[in-house]
C-alpha cells in the first residue's frame, strides 16, 4: 500500500531513481580494496611484497594475520592524489615485506578497512613456497624477450635480489656516544648506477656525515653463504641526544641494475661463444628500520665539571711563560687527546684572577686531538696562579667516570711601563679583538688658553645682570626725559609753574654770586627777577598783571597765608628800593637771600592750585 | 667674532690670568718633569682655575704619571666643557684601553648631540658677553628708533626687539652652561680596587668590585657615600673619597 502511494506521485518517483543512481555510482567509483603480492611463487627465505591498496580514504585498517611469513618490513604506507579530467582519483596503500621460512602453500587471509565509510575486505591469496635456491623468477624473465639496454618496465622480482641494510656500529650505547651508521645498497645483479636518494635525516641524535668507504667502487659480499655486490651509500657519525629507542627510518630510493640471462643464439657466432646478453632494470630498493637502545650516563658518581665526554682521554697543557710584564700577553695551550666523541668536547675555560683578560680560544682539530690555544693577557702586577680545572669523561672500558685532576701555574706579572701596549704573540684574527691600544695620548694644549675661576662664573652674576640692565636703565631715562618734554611742549603755562621754584632758584644762585658792593644793582636785580618769575609762574599771570595788590589777592586765594603773601610783598618792596638806592643798606645780603628762600619754602608748602 | 669675544674677554672684570704658572707648567711638561708640572697645575686648580683646556693639560700630566683614573677624570672634565674637541676624544679612548673594567656609559645621544651642535660653541663666559653686547645693541636700536620717524621706527623697533630675544638666549645658553659644569652626575674610580657595597656602611656587604678609571653614574649623593650605578643595571654605595667626580 505504502508503495503504490509513493509510485503514484511522480516528483518522488524522479528524486527515488536519482538516490538509487547516485548511490551506485559512488559505489562503482570508491569501493575498490584489493590485495596485491608481488609475487605468488617465492623461494623460502625470499623477500616479497604484500600491498593492500584502496581507492580512498583508508580508515581503521586491520592487516591479516601473517602467521606463516615473517614480516621484515612495514607497514609503509603511501597515498596519491590523481586528477585526470576533473575527477578525482585518491588512492592509498599500505605494504608489508615478508620472508616464508618454510616451503609449501600458505594464504594470506583478508584485510579489511574502512573505505570512505564503508567496510570492506581483501580476497585471501595463496602463495606457494618452493624449496630455497631454485629458481623462481625465470618465468619473468622469459617475458622479456627482447633485450634493451634499459628498461622502465616494472621488474617483478623478490625483494632478496637487492636490498639496502641499514648497519650500525653497536646496537647499543651511551647517550653522547658516538656510532657509526651506514647505509649499504646489496644487490645480486651488478649495479649500473644509483639515482635517487635523498639523504636520511636521523631524529634524536647529532649528526655528521662522514666520507663513505665504497667511494666509487662497487664491491663484492659474502652475506648468508650469497655472494652480494655491494655500495655504501652513505656513512654517518652520530651520537645520541637523548635517552631510550632511536629508529633509524627505513629509507628509500631507485637504482639500475644490470641482469644477464641466456637468450637464444640468433647466429653461429653466438651459438658457439654462447649468447650472454643482459639487460638493464630501474627497481626501487628500501632498507628496514633499525633500532638502537641508547642508555642513560649513571647518575652515580657523575662530576660536576662533566660535559659529555665519552671514550678515553688525556689532557694536556702547556703555557707560554711564567714571568711577564703587565699588559703583555700569554698563551694557554690545553690539548685534550684521545678517542671518543673528540668532536664535541670542550674543556672547562681556565681560572684566572682578577684583572686578567682571556679571549676566546683558538681550537684547531686532528685525528686524535684537539688543541684549544687561549691569549691571556694579565693587566695587573703581581703573582698570580693560572689554574686548568679538572676534566671529567665517562670511561667505556672502565664504564665509569674519570677525572683527570686541575693543574696550577704559577704567574708572576712585572710592572708595566706606562705607555707599553699588549704584545700580542697569536694569529691575525685573534689581533683583531684587541683594542688597538698601541697609541699614546696627543700633546697638551699651548698657551694661551682660557682659564676662569669657578667663582667667577660670569652668565647670571651680579655683573653680569648690571651690564645686562644698564642700556635698559638708560633707555628707561630716555623715555622718561621724553615724555617730559613732550608734555611742556603740549602745556607751557602747566610746564613754568611746576619749574617756578627751580627757575627761581637758579636766578637767587646768580644773584649769590653778585654780593660783592660793586654788583649792589645786579644783585638786587636778580633777586627781584627771580621772586619776579618765581610769582608769576605760580600764579599763572602776565608780568603786566604783576602788582602787589594781584599778587596779594592771588596768592590769599590759592591758600597762601596772608602774613607771608604780605611777606612776598615787603621782600618785593625791600628789593626795589635797594636796587635803586644804593645808600640803603639792608641788614645784610645773606640774610635777605636767606629771607628769600624761606618765604619761598613756605609758599611751596602752603601753595594749593 | 672670535677675535671680538677675545677682546670683550679681557675688557671685562676679571681676575688676573695666572700666565706665569701656565707657561711654566708647560715647561716644565716639556722637559719632563711632570710632577712638577703637576704641582703648579693642582695648586692653581685650588685656586679654583679650570677650564677645557686646563683639565685637558692636567689630565696629560696625570697619563705621563701613571694616574690613569685621575687622567680619565681630567679628560671627563675637560671633556663635559669641551665636548667637540678632538684630542680629549683621542686621549680617553687611549686610557679606557688601560682600565681593567670595561664599562661603558653614554649619554642620551639626542641632548649630547644637540649641545655639541649649539651651546658648546662657545664657553659659559662667552655667552654671557654675547647676551649683554646683544642687549646693548638692541637698548641702543630701540632708543634711536624713538627718534626717527614712523617709517624708520617700523623697522628698527622689530629688529631691536629680536636681538632683546636672541640675547636672553644666549643668556639660557651661558645659564645651561654654568649648571652643567655644577652637576655631578658621573663619577671616575679613582682608587685601584673599591668595593661596591649594598649599603653604605662601613661593614656592609660587598655586592661587587670596580677598579681604577671606570666611570659611573651618580644616582644619589650624602655626605661620606654615593649611590652609583652601571650600564648593566646594577648599583652600590662606594666611600666618595674614592671617587673623581666630573
Amino acid at each position: 500500500m505504502c508503495f503504490s502511494l509513493v509510485w503514484r506521485n511522480t516528483y518522488m518517483r524522479g528524486a527515488f531513481c536519482k538516490i538509487l543512481f547516485l548511490l551506485s555510482y559512488t559505489a562503482c567509483l570508491a569501493q575498490k580494496f584489493e590485495a596485491v603480492v608481488s609475487s605468488r611463487q617465492v623461494q623460502a627465505g625470499q623477500m616479497f611484497e604484500v600491498r593492500f591498496t584502496s581507492t580512498g580514504m583508508m580508515t581503521s585498517f586491520s592487516p591479516p594475520s601473517f602467521k606463516d611469513f615473517e614480516v621484515v618490513g612495514g607497514p609503509n604506507q603511501s597515498s596519491s592524489i590523481q586528477i585526470i579530467n576533473g575527477i578525482i582519483n585518491q588512492s592509498q596503500s599500505i605494504s608489508y615485506y615478508l620472508v616464508a621460512r618454510k616451503e609449501g602453500k600458505y594464504t594470506i587471509g583478508s584485510a579489511s578497512a574502512n573505505v570512505d565509510g564503508q567496510r570492506m575486505s581483501t580476497n585471501p591469496i595463496t602463495i606457494e613456497v618452493l624449496p630455497g635456491g631454485s629458481p623462481s623468477n625465470s618465468g619473468n624473465l622469459s617475458q622479456n624477450q627482447q633485450p634493451q639496454d634499459f628498461s622502465d618496465q616494472k621488474f617483478e622480482a623478490d625483494g632478496r635480489d637487492y636490498f639496502i641494510r641499514t648497519i650500525l656500529s653497536k646496537n647499543k650505547c651511551m647517550k653522547g656516544e658516538f656510532v657509526i651508521v651506514s647505509q649499504r645498497i646489496y644487490s645480486k645483479h651488478p649495479i649500473v648506477s644509483i639515482e635517487k636518494f635523498d639523504p636520511p635525516s636521523y631524529e634524536g641524535v647529532w649528526s655528521q656525515t662522514l666520507q663513505t668507504t665504497s667511494g666509487n667502487q662497487l664491491q663484492t659480499e659474502v652475506l648468508n653463504g650469497e655472494q652480494y655486490y655491494s655500495f655504501e651509500i652513505f656513512r654517518h657519525q652520530v651520537s645520541p641526544t637523548q635517552a631510550g629507542k632511536i629508529v633509524f627510518k627505513p629509507i628509500e630510493g631507485t637504482i639500475v641494475i644490470r641482469k644477464a640471462y641466456q637468450g637464444k643464439p640468433r647466429n653461429i657466432w653466438e651459438q658457439f661463444f654462447g649468447t650472454q646478453s643482459y639487460q638493464d632494470f630501474r627497481v626501487q630498493v628500501k632498507s628496514n628500520a633499525v633500532e638502537l637502545n641508547v642508555m642513560e650516563l649513571p647518575v652515580t658518581g657523575r662530576p660536576d665539571n662533566f660535559n659529555g665526554a665519552i671514550g678515553e682521554f688525556q689532557i694536556r697543557s702547556d703555557i707560554s711563560r711564567k714571568e711577564l710584564k703587565q699588559n703583555e700577553a700569554l698563551n694557554l695551550k690545553i690539548i685534550i687527546s684521545g678517542k671518543g666523541n673528540l668532536q664535541t668536547v670542550e674543556p672547562s675555560k681556565p681560572e684566572l684572577p682578577e684583572g686578567f683578560e682571556l679571549y676566546d680560544p683558538k681550537v684547531t682539530e686532528y685525528a686524535s686531538s684537539k688543541v684549544f690555544d687561549y691569549l691571556i693577557i694579565p693587566r695587573a702586577e703581581g703573582e698570580y696562579t693560572i689554574v686548568v680545572p679538572p676534566f671529567s669523561y665517562f670511561s667505556l672500558e672502565k664504564k665509569q667516570y674519570v677525572t683527570i685532576p686541575a693543574l696550577e701555574y704559577p704567574i708572576k706579572v712585572l710592572p708595566g711601563t706606562g705607555g707599553t701596549t699588549p704584545q700580542v704573540f697569536q694569529s691575525q684574527q685573534l689581533q683583531q679583538e684587541i683594542p688597538a691600544s698601541d697609541e699614546d695620548i696627543r700633546y697638551i694644549k699651548k698657551f694661551p688658553f682660557e682659564v676662569q675661576k669657578q667663582s667667577e662664573r660670569f652668565t647670571g652674576s651680579g655683573w653680569f645682570w648690571m651690564m645686562y640692565g644698564l642700556p635698559w636703565l638708560g633707555f628707561a631715562v630716555l623715555l622718561f626725559v621724553m615724555n617730559r618734554r613732550k608734555q611742556s611742549m603740549l602745556n607751557p603755562e602747566e610746564f613754568m609753574f611746576r619749574r617756578a621754584s627751580r627757575s627761581a632758584y637758579r636766578m637767587l644762585e646768580l644773584a649769590n654770586k653778585e654780593k660783592s658792593a660793586s654788583e649792589h644793582e645786579k644783585f638786587y636785580l636778580y633777586v627781584m627777577q627771580g621772586m619776579q618769575h618765581y610769582l608769576c609762574a605760580k600764579l599763572k599771570i602776565g608780568l603786566s598783571e604783576f602788582s602787589s595788590s594781584h599778587v596779594f589777592e592771588k596768592l590769599t586765594q590759592n591758600g597762601v597765608t596772608k602774613e607771608t603773601a604780605q611777606k612776598w610783598i615787603d621782600l618785593y618792596s625791600l628789593a626795589e628800593q635797594a636796587r635803586y638806592a644804593p645808600g640803603i643798606n639792608i641788614s645784610g645780603k645773606d640774610e635777605f637771600l636767606n629771607e628769600v628762600k624761606t618765604i619761598l619754602n613756605k609758599t611751596e608748602k602752603e601753595f594749593k592750585a | 667674532m672670535r677675535i671680538l669675544i677675545f677682546c670683550l674677554v679681557i675688557l671685562f672684570p676679571v681676575s688676573l690670568l695666572p700666565i706665569e704658572d701656565l707657561k711654566k707648567a708647560e715647561k716644565l711638561y716639556n722637559e719632563k718633569k711632570f710632577s712638577d708640572a703637576l704641582k703648579i697645575y693642582e695648586d692653581l686648580e685650588k685656586e679654583g682655575y679650570r677650564s677645557g683646556p686646563f683639565y685637558y693639560n692636567l689630565g696629560n700630566i696625570h697619563y705621563r704619571l701613571g694616574h690613569i683614573g685621575k687622567a680619565i677624570l681630567y679628560y671627563e672634565k675637560a671633556k663635559k666643557m669641551m665636548p667637540n674637541d678632538e684630542n680629549i676624544q683621542h686621549n680617553l679612548s687611549v686610557c679606557y684601553t688601560k682600565t681593567i673594567d670595561k664599562v661603558e656609559v653614554n649619554e642620551n645621544f639626542f641632548i649630547q648631540s644637540f649641545k655639541q651642535g649649539m651651546i658648546y660653541r662657545f664657553s659659559e663666559k662667552n655667552w654671557g658677553i654675547l647676551s649683554v653686547l646683544m642687549s646693548f645693541i638692541s637698548a641702543v636700536l630701540l632708543a634711536i628708533s624713538l627718534h626717527l620717524s614712523v617709517r624708520w621706527r617700523s623697522i628698527l623697533m622689530p629688529a631691536g626687539l629680536l636681538i632683546l630675544i636672541v640675547s636672553f638666549l644666549f643668556f639660557v645658553f651661558g645659564k645651561i652652561l654654568v649648571n652643567e659644569s655644577n652637576k655631578k652626575s658621573f663619577a671616575i674610580v679613582l682608587a685601584k680596587e673599591i668595593k661596591v657595597k649594598s649599603e653604605p656602611l662601613e661593614h656592609s656587604f660587598v655586592k661587587f668590585k670596580l677598579h681604577e678609571g671606570s666611570k659611573v653614574r651618580i644616582q644619589e649623593m650624602d655626605s661620606e657615600y654615593s649611590l652609583i650605578r652601571l650600564p648593566n643595571g646594577s648599583e652600590g654605595w662606594v666611600r666618595n673619597s674614592e671617587l673623581g667626580f666630573i
